[in-house]
């Protein structure tokens, strides 16, 4: 047996005769002693050991093999009857963000009710008629200024799938600041599971990128209206910095914490830099269209301990993958056109069809391809990028055609990441 | 002195062989899902 190439190996700081092993494949980790690899290396290896680390992902009989079955690694996952879209409910928004994502296409677009019913229709004959349950995301410009479509759709939804046997659920992306107490609970009776709100650190800089379009600040609204939701729905908390204000998102935390907002009622923060818009007309010229730029390492690093040693939960390191890769999942424009990517939302050449006539072959203009070559077949960090993001190569270069390569990230990155994950989400001793 | 374990397990990983729990989705657009 081989050790497998989607692995990782780093040193154990507190004993240097144990060795750190992270499989980016299944996300498991160990400390491995250095006589147990030795042995393994001399090919002594107790069967007992050898299952061990075969089942946690560590060893493999044959490495051409292994690396044929990463070309198939969503085969499996594209079985799964589940159906998800992003519903882009329009382009309208009470708030006037300086980096706003919808950038010059902003305006008062938005779904009509014939589009949600034609929407309906295609749910109804492509997904419901497979037997896949429904999982919708309300995105927007700000969804909630739809609020009574999305209960509409919702409500014919929910009716559709419970006559199959099937489960209906959705989840918004909203500034949060419409989010009241009443309407979560009157959205949750019809299938809300969780909300992911903006909240751009403490509030001077919150209230500097994310003012209401009147100009006042959002962040008190936003914060009486967490209170109110936490306990009806799961909040998960993300939050857009720029370089120059990363070192401040801490205060945000410690502010959630006086005010009651402590770990057990969030379900997650995750912080995110900005990246620059791609309409014609971008708003924000500051925004970042590389992960590999390296003062996001450090301030990846930086974030992602300050969340997690305050308790506050905040994503695992495991193989993630982006929707383009997955069959069932899609992103529908106000205007019914379909899309595989939210970053795609109206960009010539990246729609894959609309709700009245259906989805066109998109492996060409989204090239699926593209990380199915030797160099990324080769690479350890392959389970963990599957050729990054296409929106950003498409940001930088103007073409997906290569990679968004998140080796330099990850080399810079991850150990720092699993250690954080055994210290405080493991609680095991600091390797 | 005791003697030393081979191997510590810290975290057995993915239930499945496959299966990404999360939406990468540009820095995060998206919510993560159940």
């Amino acid at each position: 047996m081989y050790l497998s190439r989607y692995l990782k190996i780093y040193p154990h700081r507190q004993e240097p005769d144990y060795h750190l092993f992270y499989s980016t494949k299944k996300a498991s980790i160990i400390l491995l002693h250095e006589s147990t690899l030795k042995s393994l290396n001399d090919g002594g290896l107790s069967p007992s050991d050898k299952d061990t680390l075969s089942e946690l992902g560590f060893l493999v009989h044959d490495l051409n093999k292994e690396k044929e079955e990463m070309l198939s690694f969503f085969d499996e996952i594209n079985k799964r009857k589940k159906f998800n879209a992003v519903l882009v409910m329009n382009l309208d928004c009470n708030l006037g963000c300086r980096y706003c994502y919808e950038g010059g296409m902003k305006g008062k677009f938005y779904m009509s009710s014939e589009t949600a019913d034609l929407l309906i229709d295609f749910i109804q004959s492509h997904c419901l008629a497979d037997g896949k349950a429904v999982h919708l995301d309300f995105y927007g410009g700000e969804p909630l200024l739809s609020l009574n479509l999305i209960k509409s759709i919702s409500e014919k939804l929910r009716s559709s799938t419970e006559k199959r046997g099937l489960s209906y659920t959705f989840n918004l992306v909203t500034n949060g600041t419409l989010l009241t107490g009443k309407i979560a609970e009157e959205l949750a009776s019809l299938g809300l599971q969780s909300a992911k709100i903006t909240v751009d650190g403490p509030r001077e800089n919150h209230d500097r990128f994310r003012p209401f379009k009147t100009g006042s600040g959002s962040f008190d609204t936003i914060i009486r209206n967490l209170k109110e939701t936490c306990s009806l729905i799961d909040i998960q908390i993300g939050g857009n910095y720029t370089r120059e204000n990363y070192r401040d998102f801490p205060r945000l935390l410690d502010y959630l914490f006086k005010e009651g907002l402590t770990p057990e009622k969030v379900y997650i923060v995750k912080f995110d830099p900005v990246t620059k818009t791609g309409g014609a007309l971008p708003d924000f010229r500051e925004g970042c269209e590389s992960i590999n730029e390296p003062w996001l390492f450090e301030a990846n690093i930086f974030l992602r301990e300050e969340i997690m040693k305050r308790g506050f939960h905040t994503p695992k390191i495991v193989p993630t993958t982006c929707m383009i890769e997955l069959n069932d999942d899609i992103v529908v424009n106000f205007d019914g056109t379909i899309y595989k990517c939210p970053g795609l939302i109206g960009w010539k050449g990246f729609e894959i069809g609309d709700v009245t006539t259906g989805i066109k072959d998109y492996k060409e203009s989204y090239n699926l391809n593209v990380w199915k070559k030797q160099e990324c077949l080769n690479c350890e960090y392959l389970p963990l990028c599957f050729g990054g993001c296409r929106y950003m190569k498409l940001l930088r270069d103007g073409k997906i055609d290569g990679v968004d390569c998140r080796k330099p990230y990850l080399d810079a990155t991850l150990e720092a990441f699993i250690k954080q994950d055994i210290k405080y989400r493991l609680k095991a001793d600091q390797p | 002195m005791g003697e030393k374990k081979g191997i510590i397990i810290l975290d057995k990983g993915l239930k499945d062989s496959l299966g990404p729990d999360i939406l990468c989705c540009a820095g995060s657009f998206m919510p993560l899902r159940k």
